[in-house]
């Protein structure tokens, strides 16, 4: 075998996880190589730095409490719907009406967020100088609420959703209030 | 339909007790992801917490193409990550932490000092992100190299490649560490 494929081949051999053929050809390997031996070493110590006892844990946590605390949470969410997904509610209805470029997509994303974020948040938001105090918003506060967005198209390609990134949150930024009003409206 | 479409569909349609039975299978797994990157116990469980709830939001929208596995450890993962950002706990806590809940007993038997154990991870710790996490993830977690791309959104050649500078870079920090130590 050589160290190419002994060098891959070494974290399943450390967890014990090769075939027994497989197994005795990497072992075989080791005992010619000093230079694998020492990467084999070094490996096994950082599994065991990684090891709960060594990142301090004495007893392990209660599985069943802590299934029955996210069977709980998930239960509650279910009763009431976050605000994120009511925004993605409010965006797929949005998202037919103007045929939006890709930027201004991506900025409705964020507004469609910064106006579930102010559902909670900021009821004041809806009187009629929405639009302005949603312009007011600081780049960092769109950055938070485009980043919770971001999260929320977990898995990425895997769901859907792009991060929104810094470019676009400046493009949204330069949007003139009628622009943005416009974009509410549709919401 | 094999068990993981099975369980999918399951999912998907809202069904309770496969969630249940979901979470039940993963959360150890995911619990122990965490804890090595949070390493705190609480913070851990607030991840699982967390990854899970969130997999219980996105579930209609998952498309399937990866495992359910690999996309849980990748929110699980982005969560930590996330909160590793967050300035205050970036700062890592594994040091006194580990050492008041009397890891030098933990450690005694595994015939490696804590010090050592610190130190390693504390080299560990330097190495660029994406080869930490890929190191982190091939041998401390086990997962092959074609989950790694899927939860790092790579080729699995740069998962390769991430893995190999990894080692080569850390084979090398540690020896300069030995060397200091002499
Ligand atoms: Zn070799």
């Amino acid at each position: 075998m050589s160290c190419q494929t002994t060098h891959e081949r070494l974290p399943e051999w450390l967890a014990g996880l090769l075939a027994s053929s497989e197994a005795a050809g990497v072992e075989h390997h080791l005992e010619a190589c000093g230079e694998c031996r020492a990467e084999a070493e070094m490996l096994r110590l950082t599994r065991a730095a990684f090891s709960p006892a060594a990142l301090g844990e004495q007893v392990e946590p209660n599985w069943a409490t802590m299934l029955q605390k996210v069977l709980r949470a998930a239960r509650l969410e279910q009763a009431a719907p976050s605000f994120v997904d009511r925004a993605r509610e409010w965006l797929a209805e949005a998202w037919e009406l103007p045929r939006l470029k890709p930027a201004l997509a991506t900025a409705a994303v964020v507004l469609v967020c910064v106006m579930g974020f102010s559902l909670t948040m900021r009821p004041y938001l809806f009187g009629p100088n929405r639009a302005s105090i949603l312009a007011s918003l600081s780049v960092d506060e769109l950055e938070v609420l485009s980043e919770a967005m971001a999260m929320e198209g977990e898995g990425g390609d895997l769901l859907e959703a792009e991060p929104v990134d810094a470019e676009t949150l400046r493009a949204l930024e330069a949007l003139p209030a009628d622009e943005l009003n416009r974009l509410l409206r549709t919401i | 339909m094999d068990a993981e479409a099975n369980l999918l569909g399951r999912l998907k349609a809202g069904d309770e007790v496969a969630f249940a039975e979901f979470v039940e299978s993963n959360q150890r797994r995911i619990y122990y992801l965490a804890l090595r990157w949070m390493r705190d116990p609480e913070e851990a469980q607030d991840v699982v917490q967390r990854t899970f709830l969130r997999a219980h939001r996105a579930i209609g929208r998952f498309r399937g193409q990866a495992s359910l596995q690999t996309w849980l450890y990748r929110i699980a993962l982005n969560l930590c990550k996330n909160a590793m950002r967050d300035a205050e706990r970036a700062r890592r806590k594994s040091e006194g932490y580990a050492e008041h809940l009397g890891l030098e007993r933990a450690e005694a038997a595994a015939n490696t000092s804590s010090e050592d154990f610190k130190a390693l991870r504390g080299v560990i710790d330097q190495l660029p992100e994406r080869q930490r996490e890929t190191l982190l993830l091939r041998v401390v977690e086990e997962v092959s190299f074609k989950e790694i791309a899927e939860i790092m959104r790579c080729s699995e050649g740069t998962a390769k490649s991430n893995y190999h500078h990894a080692v080569k870079n850390l084979r090398t920090m540690v020896l300069a560490e030995q060397k200091q130590d002499r």
